[in-house]
């Protein structure tokens, strides 16, 4: 069961999902420890690990998606309310656009600051813009608010899950877990 | 009395500049300049002096003779990133709160194959001084002469990168310097 069906994700789309949640939180930590680190190897060695796993990221965002156009989605419970139905649409697309965002902007911090940089300490990335300090400081600060918003948009999924499975004991948790079955 | 000395070491020096003898030149700062590149995480990472001068004697038919001098306003450094050349001003690194200039000196020059030349000498950076050798080629027409070269300095021995930047790692201790110096007969 590699592929998704309308009940239930498949394992693909399980191993991104759960993949993409450690690393996600692996960002978090190493963002915030690499940018408080006082200026030393140990500071720089940081960012390597952040950058690249934010490469690593998107490049897994983007096999995501790419898995997602090509299978079926499973669908809500049919007694979800329409509001909530909007809601889980509005979390989803908020979440992707930030899986995207998060590591481009770093990217763009990365070039416009003009670090050396190589991915894994195995290929160099090349620059997507041209060295500048205004243009530097802009994807900082983007990089920085799409963190908040991650951050926020994460709690309100973490929430909604639980309280599918806990409060209005639905699969719509467990059919995302590794070994969960859809129950319908 | 005074004049006539003056006349006669007019004389004597257009005597020497008629034979060919030891020149002096001065540097044409637009058209030289003083780069380095040092290296991270095995990426290049360049920058430039771009403030220097160069005052050469030198008589490539008698390179004994000869003198060079340069010195950079270690100030006047640029990386090309704000956030590089704040952290390589700080007492680690360049110390630019403390030592704002560097100086060679020579003690001799000798020719080491067609066109090209080392020049033994004193390197003065932040603090410290070390011998080194700076190989360079030299080309001279009518009006104009160029020396241009390359060196490799151990930067932890000028004691640049001091403490945990002194392993190498991710910052290399080999720094790159190349120099193309344009320069004209002093008049």
């Amino acid at each position: 069961m590699l592929r998704n069906t309308t009940a239930s994700w498949g394992g693909v789309a399980k191993l991104f999902h759960w993949m993409m949640a450690a690393l996600i939180f692996a960002q978090f930590a190493l963002g915030w420890m690499a940018v408080s680190w006082r200026l030393s190897p140990t500071k720089l060695e940081l960012f390597i690990w952040h950058k690249s796993i934010g490469i690593l990221i998107l490049l897994l965002v983007t096999l995501r998606l790419l898995w997602r156009l090509v299978n079926a989605t499973p669908v809500l419970p049919a007694a979800t309310p329409t509001w909530e139905r909007y809601a889980a649409h509005a979390s989803h697309v908020g979440l992707y656009i930030a899986m995207v965002a998060m590591p481009v902007t770093g990217w763009i911090v990365n070039s416009a600051a003009k670090i050396p940089f190589r991915v894994f300490w195995w290929f160099p990335l090349p620059a997507i813009v041209a060295p500048d300090k205004a243009v530097a400081e802009l994807a900082k600060q983007s990089h920085f608010v799409l963190f908040i918003a991650l951050a926020a948009l994460l709690c309100v999924h973490v929430a909604a899950a639980w309280r599918h499975h806990a409060i209005k004991r639905t699969d719509v948790l467990t059919r995302m877990l590794p070994h969960g079955r859809t129950t319908s | 009395m005074n004049r006539c000395l003056h006349v006669g070491l007019a004389l004597l020096s257009l005597a020497y500049a008629g034979g060919g003898m030891a020149a002096d030149w001065r540097m044409e700062p637009a058209a030289s300049r003083l780069e380095f590149t040092a290296t991270y995480q095995g990426e290049p990472a360049p920058g430039q002096f771009k403030q220097f001068d160069t005052k050469l004697r030198f008589d490539p038919a008698r390179p004994a003779k000869s003198e060079l001098v340069v010195t950079v306003a270690l100030t006047s450094f640029d990386m090309g990133s704000a956030e590089l050349n704040e952290a390589v001003r700080g007492p680690e690194w360049f110390d630019l709160a403390r030592f704002t200039r560097a100086e060679f000196r020579s003690t001799d020059i000798k020719p080491a194959g067609a066109d090209r030349y080392v020049a033994r000498g004193t390197l003065i950076l932040k603090g410290t001084q070390r011998p080194i050798e700076v190989p360079f080629r030299w080309k001279a027409d009518g009006k104009h002469a160029t020396m241009a070269g390359e060196i490799a300095l151990d930067r932890t021995v000028f004691g640049v990168g001091t403490g945990e930047w002194a392993t190498g790692d991710p910052i290399a201790v080999a720094v790159k310097v190349n120099f193309s110096v344009q320069l004209r007969p002093a008049s």
